[in-house]
C-alpha cells in the first residue's frame, strides 16, 4: 500500500454533512467512523449494506484496523476526504461521483395479519442465525443472563405498550443495554420504529409511534454517540441498507417468506448483532399489531422454560409472554 | 468480595468481542466476576442489579467499562490480559465481526487470495461490464451470463487476447478447470486430454465418456456458442487451443462445436495443425473425413471423438464404435407406433440427435434447424419423429432449465405417450454439478405414468436414454442408471448409441 492511494466512493447516505475535520471515532474491519463538530459518518467498505450516515468507498482493503487507528484526523474539502494512516500517510476518499442514497423503507397498505403470517415462518431462521450473538434469539444467546431477560423483558413491554407511561417505561429499559458500540436495546428500537412505519397507519399505531418517539429523544443521553446517530436517523424515518431491504420485502404482497428469506439472511449480516437485534424489533412491531399467535420457536431463547405458558394455536399475541 | 472497574475513554468494540472478552476474563483462576460493556445508564442498572456498587464508577455511554470481581493478584493479572486482547487488532479482536463475509467486488475477491479466473453469472446488461473489469484484473473469465451482445464479446475476447487470457462464454455453461467442475459440469478423472468446446453438453458428454473409458482430462474448456461464428473469430477456441498445446500434461487435444463458419475452421484447424500432438476434432455435421489428416483426427460423434482422444493417448489405434444392442425381450409395438420423440434437455445432444436420426430415418422434425430435419410449425406439438431441445429460450422462458426442473418434460412425456403413433421416447439424463439432484426420482412418476397410458390403449411404448454422468457425481451414474432401468428404461452408453438404438426399435 503506498502513501496516497485514492479510492472512490460508490454511495453517499443522503444525511452524511460532508464539511469539515474532525478524528476517526471508531474502527471496525469494514466500518470506519468519523465524528467531528458534533457530528458522525460512517465510511463503509463494499460489502456493509449502507447506513444512512454512511459513505460506501470501493477500497479492497481487507480489514480497516491494520490502516486506521482511532483518534487519526480526517479532513473533507471540495468533495474529497483524507484520513491519516496509521504508518504516517493518507487514504484518500473521491465522493463526487458518489451517488446519493436515501432510505427507501415504504410504509406499507398491506393486510397486517398477512405481514404477521409470513413474519412468523422467518422465527425458525432467526433463532438459526443467531448463533448466541444476540440477546434476542436463540436458546443459546451467549450473553450473561442478566442482560438477556432484561432484554427481552423490555422489547415484550415494548409489545405491549399502550398508554405514554408504559412506552416510556420499555424504551428506557432498552435504551443503552447491551455491550457493544451500539447496544442491542437500540438497535431492536430501530427496528421497531421500522416495524411501525411499515404498517398501515391508524390512529392507535400514530400515537404509540408519536409516543415512543418522544421517549426516545428524551433517552437519547443513555446511549453511545454513533448509536444515538443512528437512533436519530430512525426518528427522521430514515433506516439502514439493509433494514428498509427487509421491511419492504416482508410488506411486500407479492412475496413468500422464501422470498423473504434473503433480505433476513442480509439484515442478519450486519454487526456482530445488530441486524438480528433490529429483526427483533421490527417483528415485534408487527406481532403488537397482529391477533396471531406467536410461534413456538420463540421460546427456545426463554430463560425461565418452567414459567413459560403454554403454547396453543388458540392464544393470541397479547396473551403470550415472550419476545 | 469488591469489584474493581477499569475505564477505557471513547473505546469501542461490538457486543459479541466484549463478551467473549468477560468470558474469557471469568475463566482466569482467582476471577470470580467479570463485565465489559459500554457504560451506559442501563448497563450500569444491570451490574446494580447483580449486587455490584457501582456508585463511585464515573463512566458515560461512550467509554468502555470493565468490571472484575476476585482476588486482588488475579484481577490484576485480569486486567493487563484484558487491555491486551483490547488492543489485539488482529486475529482473535473483534469477533463480532468473526464471520467472514463473501467478497461483494472483484477486487475484493482478488485480494483474498491468488484467484486466477473469475466466473461471473450476473444479468447480461451488467455481464460485460464486470468480464472486462476482471480481464483488466489479469483475471481469466468464465462468463456464465446470456443475453451479452456480439459486440461486447468481440471487445471481451479481443481485451483477454491482448492480454494473454481467455474469456469462456458469454452462455458458456460448462467448464473444468485444474480438476474444478464450473457451472454445469461433472466430476471427472484428470489425465492426459485437454478440451475446447463451443458446447455445454458436448463438453459433459465427451469428458465424462473419457472419464468411463478409464482416462482423464486435463482442462475442460467452454468457449461459448458464439465463439466459432465469424464475427467472434473463434477468439477463445483459438486462445484455449494454444493454452492446451502449450500444457505439458495435455498429450491430446479434443475441439468440439456446431459447424463453425469456413474461415473460422480453416483458421483453427490450422492453428491445430501447428500443435505437437493430436487434436481431435468434432466439429458435428461436418465431415469428419475431411479433417483427417497429420496430427488432426475428424470425430463423426461425440462419443467418437473420446473414443478417439484415448485411444491416441493411450498409443492406441481407435477402434470402432460399438453397436448398441437391443434386448432380447424388446418392445412389442402395434402397426401404428412407428414415431420417435426425443425429449432433450441438453442442446447439444439433441443436435447430434437430429443429425443421427437424419441419417437413418426420414421426416424428422425439430426445432434445432440442423441438416435436413424439418422445422415444427408449432415446438409445443410434435409430428413424426420430432426431436425437442428443451432447454431452448421457448420453452425457458420464466422457468429454470430442464436439466434443473422436469416439469416441463415430464408434461411432453405424457403428452407424446397419448399419442398412438409414438414408439419410442428418447430421453438424456444429465448429471453433475448444477442439475437436478436426482433426476431418475424426479422422472419417475411421469415414466410410470406414460407406461400405463399406453398399455391401458394397448399399446407398450420404449423409454430410450443415456445417463450423462460418472461415478463420482453428486448424484452418482451406477444409482441414476440402476433406478432408470428399473423403470423400464433402455439405457445407452452415449448419447449416440441411444439415438441408433431407438432408430433400430422404431423401424423394427
Amino acid at each position: 500500500m503506498t502513501s496516497a492511494l485514492t479510492f472512490p466512493a460508490s454511495v453517499l447516505g443522503i444525511r452524511v454533512t460532508l464539511i469539515g475535520c474532525g478524528f476517526v471515532h471508531s474502527v471496525f474491519a469494514r466500518t470506519l467512523n468519523l465524528s467531528g463538530r458534533g457530528t458522525w459518518f460512517a465510511l463503509q467498505s463494499p460489502e456493509v449494506p449502507a447506513v444512512a450516515h454512511g459513505v460506501q468507498v470501493l477500497w479492497p482493503l481487507r480489514d480497516l484496523r491494520e490502516h486506521f487507528a482511532e483518534g487519526a484526523a480526517w479532513e473533507w474539502h471540495d468533495g474529497r476526504l483524507s484520513i491519516a494512516r496509521r504508518d504516517g500517510g493518507r487514504i484518500r476518499v473521491n465522493a463526487r461521483q458518489a451517488t446519493m442514497w436515501r432510505s427507501p423503507l415504504r410504509p406499507g397498505a398491506v393486510d397486517e395479519k398477512r405481514i404477521a403470517s409470513r413474519a412468523r415462518a422467518l422465527h425458525r431462521e432467526c433463532n438459526l442465525l443467531a448463533e448466541g450473538r444476540s440477546v434476542f434469539w436463540g436458546a443459546r444467546s451467549e450473553h450473561p443472563p442478566g442482560l438477556v431477560l432484561r432484554a427481552r423483558q423490555g422489547l415484550r413491554a415494548l409489545r405491549r405498550a399502550r398508554s405514554a407511561g408504559q412506552i416510556e417505561h420499555a424504551v428506557r429499559t432498552l435504551i443503552g443495554l447491551g455491550a457493544g458500540l451500539t447496544p442491542a436495546g437500540d438497535d431492536a428500537v430501530i427496528g421497531w420504529l421500522a416495524g411501525m412505519t411499515l404498517l398501515p397507519p391508524d390512529r392507535l399505531r400514530h400515537q404509540r409511534a408519536a409516543d415512543a418517539r418522544h421517549a426516545i429523544a428524551e433517552c437519547l443521553s443513555r446511549t453511545t454517540d454513533v448509536s444515538r446517530a443512528h437512533l436519530e436517523d430512525a426518528l427522521a424515518g430514515e433506516f439502514s441498507q439493509a433494514v428498509s431491504q427487509f421491511g419492504n420485502a416482508l410488506a411486500n404482497d407479492s412475496l413468500d417468506a422464501d422470498d423473504v428469506r434473503p433480505a433476513l439472511v442480509e439484515l442478519a449480516r450486519v454487526g456482530a448483532s445488530s441486524g438480528l437485534d433490529a429483526v427483533a424489533g421490527l417483528l415485534a412491531a408487527v406481532f403488537s399489531q397482529a391477533t396471531i399467535p406467536l410461534p413456538p420457536t420463540l421460546w427456545r431463547g426463554s430463560l425461565s422454560p418452567d414459567r413459560r405458558p403454554a403454547y396453543g394455536p388458540g392464544r393470541s399475541v397479547a396473551s403470550v409472554e415472550g419476545l | 468480595m469488591h469489584a474493581t472497574f477499569h475505564i477505557l475513554r471513547r473505546t469501542y468494540r461490538d457486543s459479541v468481542t466484549l463478551m467473549q472478552l468477560a468470558a474469557k476474563l471469568a475463566r482466569l483462576p482467582g476471577v470470580s466476576n467479570a463485565s465489559a460493556s459500554m457504560a451506559t445508564p442501563a448497563n450500569l442498572d444491570l451490574l446494580r442489579e447483580a449486587g455490584t456498587d457501582v456508585s463511585g464508577v464515573e463512566a458515560g455511554p461512550n467509554d468502555l467499562l470493565i468490571m472484575l470481581e476476585g482476588e486482588d493478584a488475579a484481577v490484576q493479572a485480569a486486567l493487563a490480559e484484558a487491555q491486551k486482547l483490547l488492543s489485539d487488532r488482529g486475529e482473535g479482536a473483534e469477533q463480532g465481526e468473526r464471520k467472514r463475509m463473501a467478497p461483494r467486488s472483484l477486487a475484493m475477491a482478488l485480494a483474498e487470495g491468488q484467484a486466477g479466473l473469475a466466473l461471473i453469472s450476473v444479468p447480461g446488461e451488467y455481464a460485460a461490464a464486470e468480464a472486462l473489469k476482471s480481464v483488466h484484473l489479469g483475471l481469466n473469465v468464465m462468463l456464465f451470463s446470456d443475453n451479452v451482445s456480439m459486440a461486447d464479446e468481440v471487445v471481451l475476447k479481443r481485451e483477454a487476447d491482448a492480454r494473454g487470457l481467455i474469456v469462456m462464454g458469454p452462455d458458456c455453461g460448462t467448464a473444468i478447470i485444474d480438476g474444478i467442475p464450473l457451472a454445469f459440469a461433472n466430476k471427472v478423472r484428470r489425465g492426459p486430454i485437454g478440451l475446447v468446446a463451443a458446447s455445454g453438453t458436448g463438453l459433459q458428454q465427451v469428458t465424462v465418456l473419457i472419464d468411463r473409458m478409464g482416462s482423464g482430462i486435463t482442462q475442460a474448456i467452454g468457449t461459448g456458442g458464439r465463439d466459432l461464428k465469424k464475427e467472434v473469430g473463434g477468439l477463445s477456441m483459438l486462445a484455449g487451443l494454444r493454452a492446451l498445446a502449450e500444457d505439458p500434461d495435455t498429450r491430446v487435444i479434443v475441439l468440439i462445436s456446431k459447424p463453425p463458419a469456413v474461415e473460422i475452421a480453416q483458421r483453427i484447424l490450422a492453428q491445430a495443425r501447428r500443435a505437437d500432438k493430436p487434436v481431435v476434432v468434432n466439429f458435428l455435421g461436418t465431415d469428419a473425413a475431411a479433417i483427417d489428416g497429420d496430427n488432426l483426427h475428424g470425430a463423426y460423434t461425440l462419443e467418437d471423438a473420446a473414443r478417439i482422444a484415448v485411444a491416441l493417448s493411450e498409443g492406441r489405434t481407435p477402434a470402432a464404435p460399438p453397436q448398441p444392442a437391443i434386448p432380447g425381450s424388446g418392445p412389442k409395438f402395434t402397426a401404428g407406433q412407428r414415431c420417435i420423440r426425443g425429449l432433450y434437455s441438453g442442446g447439444t445432444f439433441c443436435y447430434e440427435a437430429t443429425l443421427l436420426l437424419q441419417a437413418e430415418l426420414d421426416n424428422v422434425y425439430s426445432n434445432t434447424h440442423v441438416g435436413r430435419a424439418k422445422d415444427l410449425d408449432n415446438p409445443w406439438r410434435s409430428r413424426g419423429h420430432t426431436l425437442i431441445d428443451l432447454g431452448d429460450d421457448l420453452f425457458t422462458r420464466g422457468r429454470p432449465h430442464p436439466m434443473i426442473d422436469h416439469r416441463l418434460r415430464n408434461e411432453r412425456i405424457l403428452q407424446e405417450a397419448a399419442d398412438p403413433e409414438v414408439a419410442v421416447i428418447l430421453l438424456d439424463v444429465v448429471l453433475g454439478y448444477g442439475s437436478h439432484p436426482d433426476p431418475a426420482a424426479e422422472m419417475r412418476p411421469a415414466l410410470m405414468q406414460a407406461a400405463d397410458l399406453a398399455r391401458k390403449s394397448g399399446r407398450e411404448i420404449a423409454f430410450v436414454g443415456h445417463v450423462c454422468g460418472t461415478e463420482a457425481d453428486p448424484q452418482n451414474v451406477t444409482r441414476q442408471s440402476a433406478a432408470l432401468s428399473g423403470m423400464g428404461m433402455l439405457l445407452a452408453n452415449s448419447n449416440a448409441q441411444a439415438v441408433r438404438l431407438a432408430a433400430r426399435l422404431a423401424r423394427g
